[in-house]
Order: C-alpha cells, then sequence, then structure tokens
C-alpha cells in the first residue's frame, strides 16, 4: 500500500518550516500524468526499437510506485542544539 | 491439505485403508505441509513488518546531536531488486565512488534472488559502538 502522509520539518537559525503533505492528493494529481506518460511509452515501444538502456530507464520509472510503497514507516530524526531535521513517511 | 484429508478419511470410512494406515496418511500429509505452510510467508512476513534501526545518542552534555533513523525491510529489499536495473554505466559510476570512499563492495554481488538471504543475515545483526562522546547502536526489531 502507497504511503498516505509525508511530514517533513527542517529548522534551523536561517530557516523553520514544516509540511505535511496528504500523498493521497498528489497522488490524484499525478495519475493522469502517469498514465499519460505510460501511454506515450507504449507508443514509443511500438513505433520505435529504443535501445537497452532506455528501456532500463524506464523499468526503473515504472518501480518508482513499488520504492514508495515499501518507504512507508521511514522515520529519520536529526536533532542538534541549532537544527532538526524530521521525515516521516506513513 | 483439507481436501487430502478427507479423501483419507472417505478412504478409511469406504473401508479401502486400515486405521493405521490411514493414521499414517495424515501425518505424512501434515509433515508434507510444514515448511510451505508456515515457515516461508511467516519468515517473509516477518521480515516484511521489520525496521532497521540507527540510533546515535550523546555521551555527555558538550554534545547534544541526536540522530534516529528507522528503515523499513521493504524499502532495503525493494531497493535490492531495484538495483538490477540500474544501467551499467550508472553502476560502475555508484561503483567508482564507492570504491574511491573506501568501499570496497561490489555492486555486481546484490542480486534479487540473494535478498532474502541478505535480509535474514541482516535480521541479527546488532552494532553498538561506544564512543567518547556519542553511542551508535544499529539493530533490527
Amino acid at each position: 500500500m502507497l504511503p498516505m502522509l509525508l511530514r517533513i520539518r527542517i529548522r534551523d537559525d536561517k530557516t523553520s518550516f514544516g509540511l505535511f503533505i496528504p500523498l493521497i492528493f498528489v497522488y490524484l494529481l499525478m495519475l493522469p500524468l502517469y498514465l499519460l506518460f505510460s501511454l506515450v511509452y507504449g507508443v514509443v515501444l511500438l513505433c520505435t526499437s529504443p535501445k537497452a538502456q532506455t528501456r532500463l530507464y524506464m523499468g526503473l520509472v515504472f518501480k518508482l510506485p513499488l520504492l514508495l510503497a515499501a518507504a512507508r514507516g521511514t522515520e529519520i530524526n536529526v536533532h542538534s542544539d541549532k537544527s532538526k531535521v524530521i521525515l516521516y513517511i506513513k | 491439505m483439507v481436501d487430502d484429508k478427507m479423501k483419507i478419511l472417505n478412504m478409511l470410512a469406504e473401508g479401502k485403508i486400515s486405521a493405521q494406515e490411514a493414521e499414517k496418511l495424515l501425518s505424512a500429509v501434515d509433515k508434507a505441509r510444514e515448511p510451505e505452510g508456515s515457515g516461508g510467508t511467516d519468515l517473509i512476513s516477518s521480515l516484511e513488518s521489520k525496521f532497521l534501526y540507527v540510533q546515535v545518542e550523546p555521551k555527555g552534555d558538550e554534545s547534544s546531536e541526536r540522530v534516529s533513523v528507522k528503515i523499513p525491510f521493504a524499502l532495503l529489499k525493494a531497493g535490492l531488486n531495484i538495483m538490477g536495473l540500474i544501467p551499467e554505466d550508472v553502476q560502475e559510476t555508484i561503483q567508482n565512488t564507492m570504491n574511491e570512499k573506501g568501499m570496497s563492495f561490489n555492486l555486481k554481488d546484490i542480486k534479487p534472488e540473494n535478498a532474502q538471504s541478505f535480509l535474514t543475515a541482516l535480521e541479527q545483526l546488532s552494532i553498538d559502538v561506544d564512543a567518547d562522546d556519542s553511542t551508535v547502536k544499529v539493530y533490527c526489531r
């Protein structure tokens, strides 16, 4: 299952920001682009014979959702006197 | 498995086999199903629900830097599987950079078929570093 929430918080002397990103909206926004890209890629595959290397890169692109799904549960916390970095993928 | 047992019981009821033969057959069915039923899937599901932790804690008051990283095993497994899809020229660049940094680890040794055994071995990993100013712990849970 794909992660549904991304939390990023970065704070230091100069900058401070925090983001809660409900990823479902990102997926909904990206889905038409992803489908369009898949369609174009399919047509390109049919019309031309791309290099093996190109096919590998495309394979990587199509595996990205798997990587994203596997990242669910990742937590990174870095605290020091002057800075703080938090990244949660849930 | 239930079907096999029902067949044996039916044969017993029809008098085709004796009670002792039925008992032997039933235990044989149980033994045959044990590894695929419980062992394999449980191992995979238990690995996928595990995490790799890296924690750096300061010892004294001088340093207050704390690092806590929690990475799902599933992400490691996905990374290992995707490694094979990375084009060779990119792999070479990564390998060269690793060699320059003193990591004599060969990326080509990482194969998807070895991922499961690698993760099983990683599950037993436990590193404790006790330095003057901080402690570092790497473990899986």
